[in-house]
C-alpha cells in the first residue's frame, strides 16, 4: 500500500486523495510517472548518444522528482561523457546524499576519485576551455585556437570544446577544418542543436568549394578529335605519366630528351677536349715553324750582310780609272821615298782592272814599296822588341809577314812568333812557330821553333 | 553567415573542480513534489505543518 506524500498515511491505489489529509494523490502519481517517463526518455537518448537531449530529459526527471536516483546517476554519467565532470560529480554526490546505500553512485564516485590522473587531466582541460573562451571574448582568436586544441587533446569528448573550435575555424573561413571538428562532436552527441546548426552553416560554404574542386578535376582532362570521335583522356602529372605503361610515346620522347642531354653533358665535353688538344698541338707546331723560320731568316740575313760587305769591299776598290790613278800616285810617292803612303795607295788598286803595262808597273812599284816597307817595319819591329814593346813589335812584324812571310829567311815570321810569346799570346805564338817549322825545319829557327812549341804546349797542359 | 560574437554567447564557462563544492551547495533541489506539498499545505492551512 502506498503512503500519502504529505502525511505519510496509508492510501490505496484506487484513492485519488488521501483519506487522512485530503492531499491529491493523483497529482503526486502524475509527477512520479512523469519523472519515470523522462528518465526512460533520457535513458533511450543516452543509449543513442543523443547526449544533450538526454541531459534535458534526465534533468526534467530529477526536476519532477529529486529523489529519482536512477535518473540522477545516469545524468551524472551523461555529464561525464559530455565533458562536464563537475556537473557529473554534483549529480552523483546528491544521489549519494539522498540514497546513502546506493551502490551505483558509490561506484561512480569511487572510480573518479581513484583515477586521479584522469580527473586532473579533465579538470585541466576544463580550465583551459575557460581560458580559451576568455581569449575568444577578448578577440584573441589565435591564442584561443591554440588553447582549445590542448583542451581537445586532454578531453576529446568535450562537445563544447569541439563546437568552440569549429566556431573559430568558421570565423577564420576554414570550413573543412570546422566540419571535421563538428563531425567529431557529432560522434559524442549526434543530435546537438548547436552542432547541427554549425554543420548546416559550414555545408553552405563547403558545397561551392566541392563544386570548384569538381570543375578543377573536369579541367584535368584532355579532349581531342581523331576524325570520328571526340576522345577524352585524363591529364596526367609527370609522375603519373612515368608510371603509366600506356604512355609509350611520352617515354620515347623522354628517352630522346635524356639521350640529347647525355650527348650535351657527356659527349660534347669530350669532343671539346679533343679539339682543344688539336688546337694546342697545332699552336706548338706553328710556334716551332715560326722559330725555324726565324733561324732561316737569321741565316739569310747573315748571308745578305756578308754579300753586302763583299759588295762594299768591291765598291771600296777603285774602278779602272781610280786604279790607274792610285797606281800612278803610288809610283810617284815611291819615287819620293814616301813608302807608307805609296803602300796605302797601292792597296786601292784593283789589279784585275789593269792592262798588261799597268800590271807590270804595279809589280815594279809594289816590289819596291813592299821591300822598303818590309825593311822599315822589320827595323821598327826589332826596335820595339828590344824595348819590350811587344804590341808594337807584333804590329810591325805582322805587316812584314803580310807582305812577305819569308822576309829575312823567315826571321820576320820567327820574331813575330817570339813577340806573341813574350806578349803572352800562346795560341798565336804556336801558330807562327808552326809556320816557321813548316818552312824552315832544317834551320836553327825551325828547330828552335819546334822546341818552343813543345815548351808552350807543355806549359798549357799544366 | 554566423555572427561570431553572438555565437560566443552560447558558450558558458565550464565548472572547475574547485567550484564543485559551491555548485553542489548552491543547487536548487526543489522538485515538483516539493511544490505539490507546498500547494497542498497552502490549501490546508490548519494542517499545513503535517507533511513537514
Amino acid at each position: 500500500m502506498e503512503k500519502c506524500f504529505y502525511c505519510k498515511s496509508p492510501v490505496s491505489e484506487e484513492q485519488d486523495r488521501c483519506p487522512s489529509c485530503g492531499a491529491s494523490q493523483k497529482a503526486y502519481r502524475m509527477i512520479m510517472d512523469s519523472s519515470e517517463m523522462a528518465y526512460n526518455e533520457g535513458l533511450e537518448r543516452a543509449c543513442e548518444h543523443d547526449l544533450s537531449r538526454a541531459i534535458e530529459s534526465l534533468s526534467r526527471a530529477v526536476r519532477f522528482n529529486k529523489r529519482n536516483i536512477k535518473a540522477r546517476n545516469l545524468l551524472g554519467l551523461v555529464y561525464m561523457e559530455y565533458g562536464e565532470p563537475v556537473l557529473a560529480l554534483r549529480e552523483w554526490v546528491i544521489a549519494k546524499n539522498f540514497a546513502p546505500d546506493d551502490e551505483l553512485s558509490d561506484r561512480y564516485l569511487n572510480s573518479v576519485s581513484q583515477d586521479v590522473g584522469l580527473f586532473d587531466r579533465i579538470d585541466t582541460a576544463t580550465r583551459r576551455f575557460n581560458t580559451a573562451l576568455k581569449y575568444c571574448q577578448s578577440g584573441s582568436t589565435d591564442l584561443a585556437l591554440i588553447e582549445i586544441k590542448r583542451v581537445i587533446h586532454d578531453n576529446p569528448g568535450m562537445v563544447k570544446a569541439r563546437q568552440l573550435t569549429a566556431l573559430l575555424y568558421i570565423n577564420d573561413k576554414q570550413y573543412s577544418k570546422a566540419y571535421n571538428e563538428l563531425k567529431e562532436a557529432e560522434k559524442v552527441d549526434w543530435n546537438n542543436p548547436l552542432t547541427a546548426r554549425y554543420i548546416k552553416e559550414v555545408k553552405k560554404h563547403l558545397v561551392p568549394e566541392k563544386k570548384h574542386r569538381e570543375k578543377k578535376v573536369r579541367r584535368q582532362t584532355i579532349e581531342y578529335n581523331d576524325g570520328h570521335d571526340v576522345v577524352m583522356i585524363p591529364r596526367q602529372t609527370f609522375i603519373e605519366a612515368l608510371d603509366n605503361s600506356k604512355s609509350g610515346l611520352f617515354n620515347i620522347l623522354l628517352g630522346i630528351a635524356i639521350g640529347v642531354l647525355c650527348f650535351i653533358f657527356v659527349v660534347t665535353p669530350t669532343i671539346r677536349i679533343r679539339e682543344n688538344e688539336k688546337a694546342r698541338t697545332a699552336l706548338i707546331t706553328a710556334n716551332n715553324k715560326a722559330a725555324s723560320s726565324k733561324s732561316d731568316a737569321a741565316t739569310l740575313k747573315k748571308q745578305v750582310d756578308e754579300l753586302k760587305s763583299q759588295l762594299d769591299r768591291y765598291e771600296g776598290q777603285s774602278d779602272v780609272k781610280g786604279s790607274y790613278e792610285s797606281l800612278l800616285e803610288s809610283y810617284s810617292k815611291s819615287q819620293d821615298e814616301d813608302y807608307d803612303s805609296a803602300s796605302n795607295d797601292l792597296s786601292d788598286v784593283n789589279q784585275d782592272l789593269l792592262d798588261k803595262n799597268g800590271k807590270a808597273l804595279y809589280k815594279t812599284v809594289s816590289d819596291t814599296v813592299d821591300q822598303k816597307v818590309c825593311e822599315k817595319k822589320y827595323t821598327e819591329g826589332r826596335q820595339a822588341l828590344a824595348r819590350h814593346d811587344y804590341k808594337a813589335a807584333i804590329e810591325a812584324f805582322s805587316q812584314v809577314v803580310k807582305l812577305d812571310d819569308s822576309y829575312e829567311n823567315g826571321d820576320a815570321l820567327y820574331r813575330l812568333a817570339e813577340a806573341y810569346e813574350d806578349n803572352g799570346d800562346k795560341d798565336n805564338a804556336i801558330k807562327y812557330y808552326n809556320k816557321v817549322v813548316d818552312k824552315y825545319a832544317d834551320s836553327y829557327k825551325g828547330r828552335s821553333s819546334a822546341r818552343k812549341i813543345q815548351t808552350l804546349q807543355s806549359s798549357e797542359g799544366e | 553567415m554566423l555572427d561570431f560574437d553572438e555565437e560566443l554567447k552560447n558558450f558558458k564557462p565550464s565548472m572547475e573542480i574547485r567550484e564543485a563544492e559551491d555548485a553542489i551547495r548552491d543547487t536548487d533541489l526543489t522538485d515538483m513534489i516539493d511544490i505539490l506539498k507546498e500547494m497542498t499545505g497552502a490549501d490546508r492551512p490548519d494542517k499545513g505543518s503535517a507533511g513537514r
